[in-house]
């Protein structure tokens, strides 16, 4: 009885991961005309889709099996994660959907599991994860744009340059999409592989295909507002942006954790802007990020079903 | 096949360009021609100065169609817009000198004559360091700053002349309205500079995007 209520929760879930995130990979790319918006949710989805089922499962068991998920658990995770990113969307607020899903994982277990029990182990390695993404995209970002630049000096012609730029924005677009595949598929279906729903291979079916279902149909408005206020509005900047964003992502796929692309792209802007000796995101969008899209938001994920199953307990 | 459109505009913005430049040199012409007291080669040329103008404007219209069409990422293809724009005001300029001559025939004394010609070469001149500055878009940007300065020194040498003599005219025996009909035709001859200027800025605006 509860089974379409899962698959209804999944592709929801992904539904508004796609739409929330197509924004910081092809956003820069479509409101300047690099590339047809038509293009990219083509490019987004199928890479997505690859990403997901090539290298989704790696990242799969932190979120599964962090705590004990039976159907209802992984219901609430899911459901709390994802009213918590439509209100954020519905603000405009940034939000990142791998510190959501992992902060009602975590939530559960702490009413689950206690203190005694909390699984300390994965928090700590998520934690250290959230703070050192955006340190490695910054990094990855310094030394891409130097790269570059004496790149891009090799190029003398107006015309030459604009070809590059568009062929870099689909290629680097299309490897951040499989690089967000890789590590936030198990965002979406990760605790209905914990609960023994899903095998992660499905997971990463399911997953990947809500995902590329939010990337077609709801990403062009996002576009210009939630992902349009962190990434930078020239080619180059976000050109080296988005491929510092897509190589932090798929290096943490790598270790099994999801972060977010906000994550990556934070990092990555402000150095840029250190490499420039200007200023590239101003203080205020990225006190709003941190503050709310990341740690607000985190603790809210962990509270709201922890609250809930004390008030409600089963 | 990927730069087709983009092909097709670089075309048509170099026609127009050769369209201005036409215009520019008929409108000198027409001055010198004017100075001298050729009244029929003024007459030519005049007429010359309005018909590559309006050839200048068929060919703009045809390459802001090109661009609309899809040419150039977007961020890109509103400065070609401007820049078309910029260049179209030389024409424009040019054909102004040309009817203010033929309709008010300002009354130019001979002490004069000199430094008039002087600001028309120089603006001529002006028209194609921007010329040059825009073909180095498509040689070698890093190569466009230097000729883009040329544009910039050449316009504050015909604002020099131009601050010259009207301090002359002003300080002479002529009647004011003499003065202020010369001062306009002063005025007049500096615009082109002042447009050839304004769309060098916009080059390198181009150039400046691309992080050269």
């Amino acid at each position: 009885m509860l089974l379409p209520l899962v698959f209804l929760a999944a592709i929801y879930m992904g539904w508004a991961f796609g739409a929330n995130n197509t924004a910081n990979i092809f956003g820069t790319g479509v409101i300047t005309g690099a590339i047809k918006y038509r293009t990219a949710i083509i490019l987004c989805s199928a890479f997505v889709i690859l990403g997901s089922l090539l290298e989704g499962q790696k990242v799969i068991d932190i979120v599964a099996f962090s705590t004990e998920l039976d159907i209802k658990l992984a219901l609430l995770c899911t459901f709390t994660a994802a009213v918590l990113i439509t209100v954020m969307t519905y603000m405009r607020l940034p939000v990142s959907t791998s510190q959501t899903i992992m902060g009602t994982v975590f939530g559960v277990s702490l009413y689950m599991d206690g203190l005694s029990h909390f699984p300390w182990r994965n928090f700590i390695r998520v934690m250290a994860s959230w703070v050192t993404a955006p340190i490695i995209g910054l990094l990855v970002a310094i030394g891409l744009y130097q790269l570059l630049d004496i790149s891009t000096r090799r190029i003398k012609t107006l015309p030459v340059f604009m070809l590059a730029m568009r062929i870099g924005i689909m290629l680097v677009g299309s490897y951040a999409a499989y690089s967000m595949g890789a590590d936030n598929v198990a965002n979406i279906t990760g605790v209905f592989v914990g609960a023994g729903i899903f095998t992660p291979f499905l997971g990463t079916v399911i997953g990947g295909l809500a995902i590329a279902f939010g990337v077609c149909t709801y990403s062009k408005p996002v576009m210009a507002t939630v992902g349009g206020k962190i990434v930078p509005l020239d080619i180059p900047t976000a050109f080296v942006s988005v491929l510092a964003t897509a190589i932090c992502l798929h290096f943490f796929a790598q270790l099994g954790v999801p972060v977010s692309a906000s994550n990556g792209i934070v990092g990555a802007v402000i150095g840029i802007g250190l490499v420039k000796g200007i200023r590239t995101i101003d203080k205020k969008t990225v006190t709003r990020i941190i503050t709310i899209g990341w740690v607000l938001n985190f603790i809210m994920a962990m509270f709201i079903p922890y609250l809930f199953l004390l008030l409600f307990s089963w | 096949m990927l730069l087709r459109r983009e092909g097709k505009v670089d075309t048509l913005i170099r026609k127009h360009i050769e369209e201005v430049g036409a215009a520019v040199e008929a409108s000198k012409k027409a001055l010198f021609a004017y100075l001298d007291g050729d009244w029929k080669k003024f007459r030519r040329m005049a007429k010359l100065t309005d018909s590559k103008e309006s050839d200048a404007d068929a060919v703009r219209r045809e390459a802001e169609d090109a661009l609309s069409s899809g040419a150039y990422i977007s961020v890109y293809r509103e400065d070609f817009s401007i820049l078309l724009d910029l260049i179209d005001d030389m024409a424009d300029g040019a054909e102004r000198v040309a009817d203010f001559l033929l309709i008010e025939t300002p009354k130019v004394p001979p002490q004069w004559g000199g430094v008039f010609k002087q600001i028309a070469e120089k603006t001529t001149e002006d028209f194609f360091a921007f010329w040059k500055c825009f073909d180095f878009l498509y040689k070698d940007m890093k190569e466009a700053y230097s000729a883009i300065e040329q544009v910039r020194n050449l316009e504050k040498e015909i604002d020099s002349l131009q601050d010259g003599v009207l301090c002359e005219i002003f300080q002479s025996d002529l009647s004011l309205a003499e003065k202020v009909h010369l001062r306009e035709l002063v005025l007049n001859l500096g615009e082109i500079s002042n447009s050839a200027e304004n769309a060098s800025d916009k080059v390198r605006g181009l150039t400046l995007k691309t992080g050269f």
